[in-house]
């Protein structure tokens, strides 16, 4: 089942943009040939738009505008369980991450800007501390979705069964992730 | 039509059918010279008792009533030999598996029972001696047509079982005659060749070369073969060239991406890995538009919708058989398939055996098979055609025959003979080649004038059995009469015996050779003499081993079914029903809801098949 908004694009084909994705992901995406065992093991299959077996076979065709336009890359939680189970030994879930990363180097809204904030704010909570801290992860991402009224409850329950720290912990060598992310940075990732 | 009588010997199955059937009814049938109860027929002191007694009261016929195992049918001919009586002039009823071990009812088992011996005993009055046989003589050489790997591991392996191989490059023009006594008419680049051969092993011509491309282009390959494989060696290693050295891009479309054998799984591996994006085509979902110099193929992808790719080069019809092919099917007189391939796909054929006995196919004739395969095929080829071709004497009896006298020349049971068993010259009367014919009936059953015949079951015999089996004590409601035919429903019919499932006793069969068989007059006297309903119970279109059996099944039916409205008699009552033969449950719900009491009398035979099925 294609995005609604995919079906109405032309199903043009771009052999080119196949390459792209496996120089991106380091994965032959061209072995696949079309089992479904990555659908059949994926967890979040049931929510997704486009399924990663017929992901995989857009990718092989080149539907770069339907791809790009799916929110199945966003639910992908890089379980792997795809990757295990792969009889050709394809990292789907890998595949997922550069189709993602596909989409962010074209600019522009991607299909779930809730997961890429989601994604963002806990980068950057590893940024600043070192490690991931669902204080501030949560209130942001909060605040950024407008979602405060909503999870304010949920939030304040929490902390006093003591599972939201308020406070961060800082690792020692904060520098050194730091630099990480520069380094990163400038290879072009995001 | 002497009056010694035809005498009844009843088998009691070591006296288990007693319980079942009321024997002392069915040894008092009447319309016998004389009767005899045994308990063991299969056992030598049985079968010599029925021997000497039959001799006692000098019958001239013999009708046995007990079980259908192979030792039954065994003691049966011993004892016509023994006592004297023509093989012809017996009959063996099935009493056990295909009676007393499905009915339930003992009263309505015993008057089938009874029905069916009456049926045997009007057969046997009507029963024609067998053509006398004929000597077929195989020289030992078989043709080989074709310089393939599968043509020359045929002719190496033949060399090996000590026939003669003529291997042959060329064209087959004639080919005439019967297995174990072929002539063959072949154009070389020398003129043309003449050989008198026991067999034929065919191969077709060499693969489709691929069409220039130049690097960088866009290619498809267009693989529509119909059925299995759909994919060639040839085909893999083009596209695999093509992406991956030739910087093209290749899109493969096909329907069955059959990759078993040695080398092919690796090779569709390696293709895939270079690139070669392998799509799979539903019926119906291709369109191909031509613009410009390129092709632009649209296509449904399940899941993705509708697809659009723009190529350069359109390799079409690599899986199509070459025409070189097709017309060598037709010199040969073996029916072709879509693609051009031949045979058509039969599930009880043997791997490289066509409908024509004595003539076989491998490699690029029978399909797009890999080198691997095409050599099996055909040291497959020779040691199949060692059976009929093998140097000695053959002696064969012709399971048709042509009365002469009845025959107008219409040359029709000619055209109509799927196997190529009938044959004529000018000046000659109609032939049947024994060595070809296989007994379908096919003929006869197209024959306007009823000329030829099935020896072992001529019309006259046929309708007798019919007319005796439906009348007869009350069966518990209406008959419904089956014609099973001898590939697919009668041992799905042996197989509900077997396996003890009871179906009403109100269903008649009556086996035959094919469907082929069956005219509407068959169908609808059964309906005259008031049956219910008329089955014809068949094999499915791509398994039957005559090639058109259901075909004319279906074509009688609506013929018959017309002929009934007519009569004053149902038109919606005569049916037919595909079956393999392993597909006893399918019969068993047929058989179960064709009744009158279809829920009550339905018996386990259907139950099951509602459970099986639910």
């Amino acid at each position: 089942m294609l995005p609604r908004e995919a079906r109405a694009l032309p199903g043009r084909t771009d052999p080119a943009w196949a390459p792209v994705i496996e120089t991106a992901s380091g994965e032959r995406v061209g072995l696949c040939f079309g089992c479904g065992i990555c659908t059949g093991s994926c967890p979040l299959a049931p929510a997704m738009d486009m399924l990663p077996s017929r992901l995989m076979k857009a990718v092989q065709l080149g539907l770069k505008e339907r791809v790009l336009k799916a929110t199945a890359p966003y639910l992908c939680v890089g379980c792997e369980t795809c990757a295990v189970r792969c009889p050709n030994g394809i990292d789907v879930a890998r595949v997922m991450d550069a189709v993602r990363q596909a989409g962010l180097a074209r600019g522009g809204p991607v299909p779930r800007v809730d997961i890429q904030r989601f994604h963002q704010w806990f980068l950057r909570t590893v940024r600043l501390f070192g490690r991931a801290h669902e204080g501030l992860l949560s209130a942001g991402f909060s605040l950024q979705q407008g979602r405060l009224r909503e999870d304010l409850p949920t939030g304040w329950a929490l902390m006093r069964h003591g599972r939201l720290a308020l406070w961060p912990h800082f690792i020692r060598r904060r520098r050194e992730v730091r630099r990480l992310f520069r380094a990163i940075g400038q290879r072009g990732g995001r | 039509m002497n009056g010694y009588g035809t005498a009844l010997a009843v088998c009691t199955c070591g006296g288990t059918l007693c319980g079942r059937l009321d024997v002392e009814r069915i040894v008092a049938a009447p319309g016998f010279a004389s009767a005899l109860v045994i308990h063991d027929l299969c056992l030598p002191a049985g079968s010599a008792r029925v021997a000497s007694w039959l001799r006692e009261t000098a019958a001239d016929s013999l009708v046995v009533a007990a079980c259908g195992v192979p030792a039954a049918v065994q003691a049966v001919v011993e004892v016509s030999r023994a006592a004297g009586v023509a093989e012809h002039r017996t009959s063996l009823v099935d009493l056990r598996e295909g009676c007393a071990w499905v009915h339930t009812q003992a009263d309505q088992a015993t008057a089938k029972a009874l029905r069916m011996v009456a049926s045997a005993a009007a057969g046997v009055r009507e029963s024609t001696p067998p053509v006398p046989d004929v000597e077929v003589r195989p020289s030992g050489r078989v043709l080989v047509v074709g310089t393939g790997p599968g043509s020359l591991a045929a002719a190496a392996r033949l060399k090996d079982l000590g026939c003669e191989a003529v291997l042959i490059s060329g064209t087959l023009e004639r080919f005439e005659g019967q297995a174990g006594e072929f002539k063959a008419r072949i154009r070389t680049d020398q003129g043309v060749e003449c050989h008198a051969v026991g067999a034929v092993i065919a191969a077709g011509d060499a693969p489709a070369r691929m069409p220039a491309v130049q690097a960088g282009q866009r290619v498809a390959f267009l693989l529509e073969g119909d059925p299995w494989p759909s994919v060639t060696e040839s085909t893999l290693s083009a596209a695999l060239h093509l992406a991956r050295d030739c910087g093209c891009r290749v899109l493969v479309l096909f329907r069955d991406m059959g990759v078993a054998g040695r080398g092919l799984e690796e090779l569709y591996r390696e293709a895939r890995g270079s690139g070669v994006t392998f799509v799979r085509m539903e019926e119906g979902s291709l369109r191909i538009v031509e613009a410009g110099g390129e092709w632009v193929v649209t296509l449904e992808v399940p899941g993705l919708g509708s697809v659009t790719e723009t190529v350069d080069v359109l390799v079409s019809g690599a899986t199509d058989a070459l025409q070189g092919t097709r017309g060598l099917a037709e010199v040969l007189g073996v029916a072709p398939r879509k693609g051009g391939w031949a045979p058509r796909e039969r599930a009880l054929l043997e791997p490289v055996a066509t409908e024509r006995n004595g003539v076989f196919l491998i490699g690029s004739a029978r399909g797009p098979y890999t080198t691997d395969q095409a050599v099996r095929q055909g040291e497959a080829a020779a040691m199949a055609a060692l059976s009929v071709a093998a140097p000695g004497v053959i002696a064969v009896s012709a399971r048709a025959s042509v009365d002469v006298e009845r025959c107008a020349f219409c040359l029709t049971c000619l055209r109509v003979c799927p196997h190529q068993a009938v044959t004529t010259a000018l000046g000659q009367t109609m032939r049947v080649l024994p060595a070809a014919c296989q007994g379908c009936g096919v003929c006869a059953a197209a024959c306007p004038a009823g000329a030829i015949q099935i020896t072992e079951s001529p019309n006259r015999r046929l309708l007798a059995e019919m007319d005796a089996l439906m009348n007869g004590p009350p069966l518990g409601g209406r008959p419904t009469v089956v014609f099973a035919c001898a590939n697919s429903a009668v041992p799905a019919l042996q197989a509900l015996g077997r396996l003890r499932l009871s179906y009403p006793a109100q269903v008649l069969v009556v086996p035959v050779p094919c469907l082929g068989r069956l005219e509407a007059v068959h169908c609808v006297r059964p309906l005259a003499a008031g049956a219910r309903r008329v089955l014809l119970c068949g094999c499915y279109d791509r398994s039957c081993e005559h090639l058109v059996g259901p075909a004319t099944a279906r074509r009688v039916v609506e013929r018959a079914s017309a002929l009934a409205g007519t009569l004053g008699l149902d038109p919606g009552a005569i049916h037919v029903a595909s079956l393999a033969p392993v597909d006893w449950h399918k019969l068993g719900q047929i058989l179960g809801v064709s009744c009158d009491d279809g829920d009550r009398n339905g018996g386990e035979a259907s139950k099951v098949t509602a459970h099986a099925t639910a």
